[in-house]
């Protein structure tokens, strides 16, 4: 029913049901903003009002991340180059462990890196005193890495054929989780002090990620850490999730690591 | 707050269509979120309040639909519902489950003019 005169021409053209609280709504507003009068005619209000349609759309909202991930992911299978991406709360040890795994590889492999920070250089400056490349990118005020900043800082990045490239994402278990960067696989890391119920209370990182590195386990006996809980609580998420503990302070895991790592480079990449 | 880079995404998609499909104004956003997405729908409504200032949706409604979360059992090789990942199977009560729907977010229609 029209909303101003009360005469029963439909208010609104819509191609699915229409909702009588929006249409109510736009009409006072279409009131205030028109001319009133018998000048204008009684139906003036119609006249005068733009075509009002729905749009069925559908479009998932994380599709255009998506695309540039595909464009990377592309990108990166054409050279021959392994990306992981890694993910985990800050403090967790993902520069620690990035570093004492650089030190392993870069005799035998080219590696780079990209830096995931909100603000500072401070850990690129770390993982550039290895000696290998790394790009760094701060957020500024964002919460996660997306695929467009990833493929911004591979332009900047001299890939050698047959490489490693990690993406040290930004410390935080909640928002990297919904983009994918275009890697071939996701590790999430978890250190020990952070409790055993991690997967549990953060489920959409662990249910993306195709392994899980239990860090710090050189602090097992001084902390109520259960690996055995964690193990089954990150499968309940991801049956598929494999699962390494590592120490890079004492080295313990990370011949296991390096293995796991010279697994995924050996493994086939068909581009996409 | 990823959901900001959400809401960015749904104006940028609006920007696009309006060029396509030549409309000026949004009255109405109907957005999906699944239940086992990684959004909280009041970030998301609070992040729309602020970001369509300007755009063309500056004046429009949102609605959020819930899609509800589903996963395929392997034990009971059936579907069934599960309200947040770390469910159970509500049947058999194991948790070997894969989920198959409801971990989206999408934009279901916009109402424009």
């Amino acid at each position: 029913m029209c909303g101003t005169c009360g005469c029963s021409r439909p208010e609104v053209e819509i191609d699915s049901q229409p909702e009588p609280a929006v249409s109510s709504e736009h009409y006072v507003g279409e009131d205030q903003r028109e001319p009133t009068g018998s000048q204008m005619g009684f139906h003036a209000h119609f006249n005068r009002r733009k075509e009002v349609r729905v749009l069925k759309l559908e479009a998932d909202i994380l599709s255009e991340n998506r695309k540039y991930a595909q464009e990377n992911r592309r990108y990166l299978c054409e050279r021959r180059v392994g990306m992981l991406n890694l993910v985990s709360s800050p403090g967790a040890g993902k520069t620690t462990l990035l570093t004492e795994t650089i030190g392993k590889l870069k005799n035998y492999i080219a590696v780079a890196v990209i830096e995931g920070d909100q603000q500072t250089s401070r850990d690129s400056d770390r993982i550039a005193a290895t000696g290998v490349q790394v790009v760094q990118i701060n957020t500024g005020k964002g919460c996660h890495l997306d695929a467009k900043m990833v493929g911004e800082a591979l332009e900047s990045l001299t890939l050698e054929e047959g490489g490693i490239l990690f993406v040290e994402n930004v410390g935080n278990l909640v928002c990297p989780a919904d983009f994918d960067l275009g890697e071939g696989k996701r590790v999430v890391m978890l250190s020990v002090t952070e409790g055993d119920d991690k997967p549990l209370k953060y489920p959409n990182i662990f249910a993306s990620s195709d392994l899980m590195i239990v860090t710090k386990i050189d602090l097992l006996p001084y902390v109520d850490f259960d690996s055995d809980a964690c193990t089954q609580y990150a499968r309940r998420l991801k049956p598929s999730i494999e699962v390494i503990g590592t120490s890079a302070k004492t080295g313990d895991g990370m011949r296991h690591w390096c293995d796991w790592l010279s697994g995924f480079l050996e493994s086939p990449r068909i581009v996409p | 707050m990823h959901e900001l880079s959400l809401i960015g995404a749904v104006l940028n998609l609006i920007l696009e269509r309006s060029v396509t499909d030549h409309f000026e104004r949004v009255n109405r956003v109907c957005l999906g979120v699944g239940e086992l997405s990684n959004s909280e729908v009041e970030a998301l409504v609070f992040c729309f309040g602020i970001a369509k200032r300007g755009s063309l949706a500056h004046d429009a409604a949102l609605v959020v639909k819930s899609i509800p979360g589903k996963a395929w059992c392997q034990t009971c090789q059936n579907i069934v519902h599960i309200a947040v990942r770390s469910d159970r199977c509500p049947s058999c009560g194991g948790w070997r489950l894969s989920v198959t729907d409801g971990d989206q977010i999408t934009v279901i229609e916009i109402e424009v003019e």
